[in-house]
C-alpha cells in the first residue's frame, strides 16, 4: 500500500491529513475517550467491563484467575492511564504537518484502539473485505470507518519503516 | 490477523533490522536458553490487528530482525499463537503489558 497521508521525513513522519478526516479521527477519539471514562471499572479486576472494551483490557493468565486478578488490579489503571495519554496525544496532533517518535507510536496505539474496539463491536473476521461494502448506506458506515482505520494505520506503518 | 495490509509491503521490507536501536538486545542469548527462564509470553491470533503491525510491534518491543518478526507473525497468523519472549515472572509481565499496550493478545504462563 503506498500512502500518501504520511511519508519519511528523517527520523519524523509527515503527514498530511484531509479536514474530513481530521473531523472523523476527532470525532472517534472523543467517543472511545467517554467511553473508556465512562464503562471501566477501575479495579473490579474484569467484570462489567464493556464488551468492547474487552480487546484493551485482555488478561494476561489463561488458566490462573487469581494471579491474573492480581495483574488486572496492579495494571489496569496504568494501561487504562496510558491510553487515554496517547488518545489525547493523538487528538492535539491531528493538525500537525509531521509526527516525531513518541507521537507516531500514540498514533499507532490510538488508531489501533479505535480498530480493536470497532472490530469488537462488528464482531469482524480475517475475511471482511471492503471491497463489499457500498460508501452510501449509512448502515454500513461503522464498517467503513473500521477499514479506513486500517488503511490510515498501515500507511503510518509503511512511512515509519520507510 | 487482518490481511488487509500486505504481509511485507516493499516498503517494509527495505526497513532496518532493528526498528528501535535503543532496545536492541539479542532475544536468542541468554533468555531463550538460560537455565532460570520458567515463563513464556505468547501472542494469540485475533481478527483485528494489522499483519504489518503485528512485526511493527516485534521488531520495536523485543529488536528482532524483520525476518525473525515475520516469522512469529506467520505462526502467529497460521498456528494460532507464537512464543515471542522468555524470561522471570517480572520480565514476562511487563513484557505482556508492553504488548497490551500495544493492543495485542498477549498471555503468559509457565514455559513446561
Amino acid at each position: 500500500m503506498t500512502g500518501t497521508r504520511f511519508g519519511a521525513r528523517g527520523s519524523l513522519v509527515s503527514m498530511h491529513l484531509a479536514d474530513w478526516e481530521r473531523r472523523l479521527l476527532a470525532e472517534m477519539v472523543g467517543e472511545l475517550r467517554s467511553n473508556l471514562l465512562d464503562h471501566t471499572p477501575a479495579r473490579d479486576g474484569g467484570d462489567g467491563l464493556d464488551p468492547s472494551l474487552r480487546r484493551l483490557f485482555p488478561p494476561a493468565y489463561l488458566s490462573d484467575p487469581d494471579r491474573d486478578a492480581e495483574y488486572q488490579r496492579l495494571m489496569r489503571d496504568e494501561l487504562l492511564a496510558e491510553r487515554l495519554d496517547h488518545l489525547d496525544l493523538l487528538d492535539s496532533t491531528l493538525a500537525a504537518d509531521h509526527l516525531d517518535d513518541e507521537q507516531i507510536t500514540a498514533w499507532m496505539q490510538g488508531l489501533n484502539e479505535l480498530r480493536l474496539v470497532l472490530g469488537t463491536q462488528l464482531d469482524i473476521s480475517e475475511e471482511d473485505d471492503p471491497a463489499e461494502l457500498d460508501p452510501h448506506d449509512p448502515a454500513q458506515r461503522p464498517r467503513l470507518r473500521y477499514h479506513y482505520l486500517g488503511g490510515l494505520l498501515a500507511e503510518l506503518i509503511d512511512a515509519t519503516t520507510a | 490477523m487482518s490481511p488487509t495490509a500486505p504481509t511485507v509491503s516493499p516498503r517494509l521490507a527495505q526497513a532496518p533490522a532493528v526498528a528501535d536501536p535503543e532496545v536492541v538486545r539479542d532475544p536468542t542469548s541468554e533468555d531463550e536458553h538460560g537455565t532460570d527462564v520458567p515463563w513464556v509470553v505468547l501472542v494469540w491470533n485475533d481478527p483485528i490487528n494489522l499483519m504489518s503491525y503485528v512485526v511493527y510491534v516485534f521488531q520495536k518491543l523485543f529488536g528482532y530482525s524483520e525476518a525473525k518478526a515475520t516469522e512469529l507473525m506467520l505462526d502467529v497468523h497460521n498456528k494460532g499463537r507464537a512464543a515471542v519472549a522468555w524470561g522471570s515472572r517480572e520480565k514476562a509481565e511487563l513484557d505482556v503489558f508492553r504488548l497490551h499496550e500495544y493492543g495485542l493478545w498477549a498471555t503468559m504462563q509457565k514455559d513446561n
